[in-house]
């Protein structure tokens, strides 16, 4: 891969140790990916964040690296394990409210924004159409090429940390537009598909059967939360980094989803009747998806914990709207800034069944914490849950 | 000397020791110990043998991403393998050696030349392999 003189100078140490860290990540991901070279990107999203993901051993090359670096364009950050203003919510114990309050310090060393949410796109800075940018967290990824017409691809932690502090990306994969161009295409065959559910069982299958891009035919322009949903799936059953909808591809390889293929995966992913817990926001959700919740709660209160997870920000605008305090009322209790997988107060619940509408959440919970999933549609959830 | 061999530069360096070969992929998180520099991993072929010093050889990397960190903790320690082959490598092994600066190449040419225990110096600037 080509490095311009002053690239190559970074790359041995000339600006420091930082730099020539994340020139060494970059320039190792741009051989493996066959990159021809760096270009700039107008923002990064990282990953790695929750204590629950990377430990000590992150926590440790964070600090370090922290010492003496800053990113260099807006970078967002996904979520923590807690809530870092209310660190001592649900007994965490102190060793872990510790080893995350040093990561997010880590973080904001950095020059980071204080985002702490798996859905940056929503409330935070947003890159002009067709920008390149540098974003992990799988759900954001596949969300950014597909839904927002950027340009990225799946990195990871240290991927897209080395390009917030350089400003650069390896030119490779999905920014180049040829490797674009779906290579698959999904022909729906199931009626009136619609609600997250549906949607990430449709993004989960898909993720499944390949790697590369894809085009989903037959299927409505899904709203911003039936989107959030088939991104999110994809990022979690596979490595394909974007899709397109209802795009006419000549001469690629066609696959049927139909209601048997639908009912494999969603059988696969639900294995309880009920949840005796609530657990909604994976994505992380935004404040009209938290106007619906308290619309469909109406003057009901929830018999079981239900936990709703969104970032601060997205918390704070919803309550100045008035959208939060029936949800509260109704003992709904908002996490902020926290990812509701990775994150111990999940096993605080004490409970064998979640209930959830995300095929994302309902995927990892069960590996991470043995727990069985009740999955359905948030309205049919609350329909059950409230009295 | 058996040869040298072409492969496909991904982290820069030099790095030389004893072959030590696993047919199985290895998961850094789960399966290996970052203190003593050894693989942990009970149903894993290598288990109990110390990777350190070592030119680590195995088809590419599984399991968690807080992988690439663990690589990053043995080299601190003084634990880590003094360069990896992988048959093909994957983000994860390529991020954790690009920030521990241990050398790594994949695809190399002579790679089924290669017995446990054989001297090799690993290039990972030009992409090549001295079988010793």
């Amino acid at each position: 891969m080509y490095l311009t003189n002053d690239e190559e100078k970074a790359l041995k140490g000339e600006y420091g140790e930082a730099l020539e860290i994340s020139y060494r990540i970059l320039s190792s991901i741009g051989r493996l990916t066959d990159a021809s070279h760096l270009i700039e990107i107008s923002s990064a999203h990282v990953s790695g964040v929750s204590y629950s993901t990377i430990g000590d051993y992150g926590k440790e090359f964070l600090e370090k690296i922290s010492l003496n670096a800053k990113v260099s364009v807006p970078t967002t950050v996904n979520p923590a394990g807690l809530d870092y203003q209310n660190p001592h919510d649900f007994n965490i114990n102190d060793n872990y409210v510790l080893g995350q309050m040093k990561i997010i310090e880590a973080y904001k060393r950095l020059g980071v924004t204080d985002s702490f949410t798996c859905t940056p796109y929503e409330g935070f800075y947003l890159p002009p159409k067709g920008s390149h940018v540098s974003w992990a967290e799988s759900s954001a990824s596949v969300y950014a090429n597909s839904i927002l017409n950027l340009m990225t691809n799946r990195e990871s932690a240290l991927s897209a940390l080395a390009s917030a502090i350089t400003g650069k990306t390896p030119y490779s994969e999905l920014h180049i537009e040829e490797f674009r161009k779906p290579t698959l295409s999904i022909q729906n065959k199931i009626n009136n598909l619609s609600n997250s559910v549906k949607f990430g069982v449709l993004g989960y299958f898909a993720g499944k059967i390949t790697r590369g891009p894809m085009t989903f035919q037959n299927i409505k322009n899904p709203n911003p939360s039936e989107a959030k949903a088939i991104c999110a799936a994809i990022g979690t059953s596979g490595a394909s980094g974007m899709f397109m909808i209802n795009e006419k591809i000549d001469k690629v390889e066609r696959v049927d989803f139909t209601d048997n293929e639908f009912k494999d995966i969603y059988d696969e992913l639900n294995d309880a009747e009920k949840g005796d817990a609530i657990i909604l926001g994976c994505p992380h959700l935004n404040v009209n998806e938290i106007n619906e919740i308290s619309e469909s709660i109406r003057d009901r209160k929830f018999s079981k914990k239900c936990l709703i997870f969104c970032s601060r920000r997205t918390y704070e605008e919803a309550r100045r709207k008035g959208y939060t305090d029936r949800v509260e009322k109704a003992g709904g209790k908002f996490v902020c800034n926290t990812c509701a997988v990775f994150t111990p107060i999940i096993p605080s619940l004490g409970v064998d069944n979640i209930a959830t509408n995300s095929c994302k959440a309902a995927h990892y919970i069960k590996r991470v914490h043995k727990v069985s999933i009740s999955l359905k549609d948030s309205n049919e959830i609350i329909k059950e849950s409230c009295r | 000397m058996k040869g040298v061999f072409r492969a496909r530069g991904l982290v820069d360096g030099l790095g030389w020791g004893k072959a030590l070969i696993s047919k199985s992929p290895i998961s850094f998180l789960e399966g290996v110990d970052p203190k003593q520099g050894k693989i942990i991993d009970k149903s894993h072929e290598l288990f109990g043998l110390s990777i350190d010093g070592k030119v680590l050889i195995f088809p590419y990397s599984v399991g968690s991403s807080v992988g690439a960190y663990v690589l990053y903790k043995l080299k601190e320690n003084g634990k880590a393998p003094s360069a990896i082959i992988n048959l093909k490598s994957d983000n994860v092994i390529v991020s954790g050696c690009a920030i521990a600066k241990i050398p790594l190449v994949d695809m190399v040419e002579g790679l089924s030349l290669i017995r446990k225990g054989d001297f090799l110096m690993v290039n990972g600037s030009n992409g090549s392999v001295i079988i010793y």
